[in-house]
């Protein structure tokens, strides 16, 4: 088997944060170098808590980071109602077995990018203010960063406002330096992960393979799907899962390489990730934007995944 | 039953001039007037082949209008590489003796809407310059009209900048004043528009027709406008945005549409003359119009072929 590749996740568990560091755990084909928080699905305190639970829960063993308190510009955003008070409702999860490093993220990430024989691949499924901060502070790892899967923006429609997605729109200043930067992008925006759903007979086959792990996902897919199903879905879009699906099977996505632009300012266009899908603007493509996903084959990963706990 | 009655506010134009065709050509509709905006090409010549092209279709009675030179605020972009240099592609056109009006558009556009209250549509398919003159002059305007059908954005994938449509591009600040306006309005973005496509085929039995404005037609959907879209826009076939307008305005039964908030971006580093809608996400806003997102594309062409087939 070929060496697995090295990742760092940086996230705002969060429902889909947490299935997304699940089905990264449990892979050989990935290794977990780091874990930095972001702000956004909730305050960087409680999601830095719920990060170190959820490491506690899968038992990833990586130094862990608290990240930026507030975007570049922007203020913080308040928690959004779909992951509940905590930021991660619904499940009952084990106490943290460890403290963040007293680095801020930006650092932790640039020692293990720095320190790594092979280049590193950034899993960012929140705000991108962290890797903002890496790629500002110290621009020299730059060349050992293999690629950005982050998830993030729409090229066809947003959700937070009508033009852009949430984590693009909480720190839209970061996103421009992330796509900016030169380093290759894979977009796992609106457009793919609103179709990569877990259904509830998903969630049903989560469940039976039995063990804590698969009870805590169970229950956190429940949890995530009532807010879904109110607004019509009829499954719980896994948002997150998609930046690092597409790490273990880029077959199971169809995607297109164009320029993406992000909107830091305007009147209704704040945060919007503006795709060149016509070559209109003259730029280079920066990203692989992902388009569709074969949705079973999707969904049937996280219930293997989640069989790797199973005798616990 | 009342004829449908139109007045056609555009930017002639290669695909505008299609669209002027279809409309005179129809039986149920009646074309109180045209007017003329700066656009595809400056106001001297949308004006001239807005003359010429009406009076190509038997109608040199029809007033045109002149209507703005410039948007609102902001530079005239034109669109010559698609157009042409005159607008029509190079396509000849007999010159027609017929004078525009002195009467303004947006003048026009009023007093018409103000005899008929409730039955006048205007069919929009330039930059939306003359409509937010009218609506902002007029106050009364948006409720006297009927409806207001416009060619115009796109909610994903600009064709003439990344974020933004031609029409809109060209006038965001005339296209923000309409949609919030208050009138009843139905948009036809560039979704719907690329499935409103005439392939090779359709053109020969366009050609078929042999008449001087089936030939017209056909000359200016064919000459490399084919390839051009193809290879653009991965469409097969010559795009017709401004004739899926006229026949939204003459037979909506075709498309498809739904109830949805727009907003044209007037701002930002990249997305000036952006549509911004709410018509596929989460997040919904109090709705100020119909987006039309999908088309009987067979239905389209063969009401279009039929149109011209009245010359």
């Amino acid at each position: 088997m070929s060496k697995p590749i090295p990742i760092i996740l940086d996230g705002d568990p969060g429902h889909d944060d947490a299935i997304a560091w699940m089905l990264a755990a449990s892979s050989p084909k990935l290794k977990i170098l780091a874990v930095t928080s972001s702000s956004g699905n909730q305050t960087i305190e409680k999601t830095t808590n719920n990060a170190l639970r959820v490491m506690a829960l899968l038992g990833i063993d990586a130094p862990m980071a608290m990240g930026a308190v507030k975007p570049l510009i922007s203020p913080p955003a308040p928690g959004p109602e779909v992951h509940g008070e905590s930021g991660l409702d619904g499940a009952d999860l084990p106490e943290r077995a460890q403290e963040p490093v007293d680095l801020p993220a930006a650092e932790l990430m640039a020692q293990v990018i720095t320190a790594s024989p092979d280049p590193v691949t950034l899993v960012p499924t929140g705000p991108l203010t962290n890797i903002a901060a890496l790629l500002l502070s110290h621009p020299e790892v730059k060349g050992n960063i293999a690629r950005i899967s982050l998830m993030g923006g729409g090229v066809t429609h947003g959700n937070w406002v009508p033009a852009a997605e949430f984590n693009i729109l909480l720190d839209p200043e970061a996103a421009d330096v992330v796509y900016r930067s030169g380093i290759s992008i894979t977009m796992a925006g609106l457009d793919v992960t609103e179709k990569a759903m877990l259904t509830p007979q998903d969630f049903a086959r989560i469940r039976a393979v039995g063990g804590r792990v698969a009870t805590v996902y169970a229950d956190l897919l429940e949890f995530f799907y009532q807010y879904h199903k109110a607004l019509g879905y009829p499954g719980a879009p896994i948002h997150d899962g998609v930046a690092v699906a597409w790490l273990l099977r880029p077959e199971l996505f169809q995607g297109v390489e164009m320029h993406v632009d992000i909107e830091t300012g305007g009147t209704y266009s704040r945060g919007a990730t503006i795709g060149d899908a016509y070559h209109v603007g003259g730029k280079e493509p920066n990203a692989l934007v992902l388009l569709d996903v074969d949705r079973p084959a999707f969904a049937d990963l996280f219930v293997e995944a989640v069989s790797h706990w199973k005798e616990g | 039953m009342d004829k449908k009655l139109l007045f056609l506010d555009c930017d002639p134009g290669v695909d505008d001039a299609v669209a002027i065709l279809l409309a005179l050509a129809c039986p149920e509709a009646e074309v109180a007037g045209v007017s003329a905006v700066g656009g595809n090409v400056p106001l001297e010549r949308t004006l001239r082949n807005a003359l010429d092209i009406v009076s190509f279709a038997g109608r040199a009675d029809l007033p045109v209008y002149p209507g703005a030179r410039m948007p609102l605020t902001g530079e005239l972009i034109t669109a010559e590489a698609f157009h042409g240099a005159d607008g029509l592609g190079g396509v000849p056109i007999p010159r027609s003796q017929a004078q525009a009006q002195t009467e303004s558009a947006w003048d026009a556009i009023h007093r018409l809407a103000k005899a008929h209250p409730g039955a006048l549509t205007v069919v929009a398919t330039g930059p939306l310059t003359n409509l937010g003159i009218a609506l902002t002059k007029w106050t009364d305007l948006a409720g006297l009209l009927k409806e207001i059908v416009i060619m115009g954005g796109a909610s994903a994938y600009g064709n003439t900048t990344p974020a933004a449509e031609f029409n809109f591009l060209a006038d965001p600040e005339g296209a923000e004043a309409v949609f919030q306006s208050g009138a009843n309005i139905t948009v036809l973005p560039l979704d719907v528009t690329h499935k409103c496509y005439v392939n090779r085929e359709e053109i020969a039995r366009l050609r078929a027709m042999a008449t001087p404005q089936a030939d017209f037609a056909a000359e200016m959907m064919d000459g490399g406008r084919v390839e051009q879209c193809e290879s653009w826009f991965g469409v097969p076939g010559s795009i017709m945005h401004d004739p899926a307008a006229a026949l939204y305005a003459l037979r909506p039964e075709l498309f498809t549409a739904k109830t949805c908030w727009v907003g044209v971006e007037t701002g930002g580093v990249h997305s000036r003359g952006k549509m911004v809608t709410d018509a596929f996400t989460d997040a919904s806003r109090e709705a100020n119009c119909r987006l039309c997102y999908d088309v009987d594309r067979e239905g389209f062409v063969e009401a279009l072929l039929a149109l011209m087939g009245r010359y």
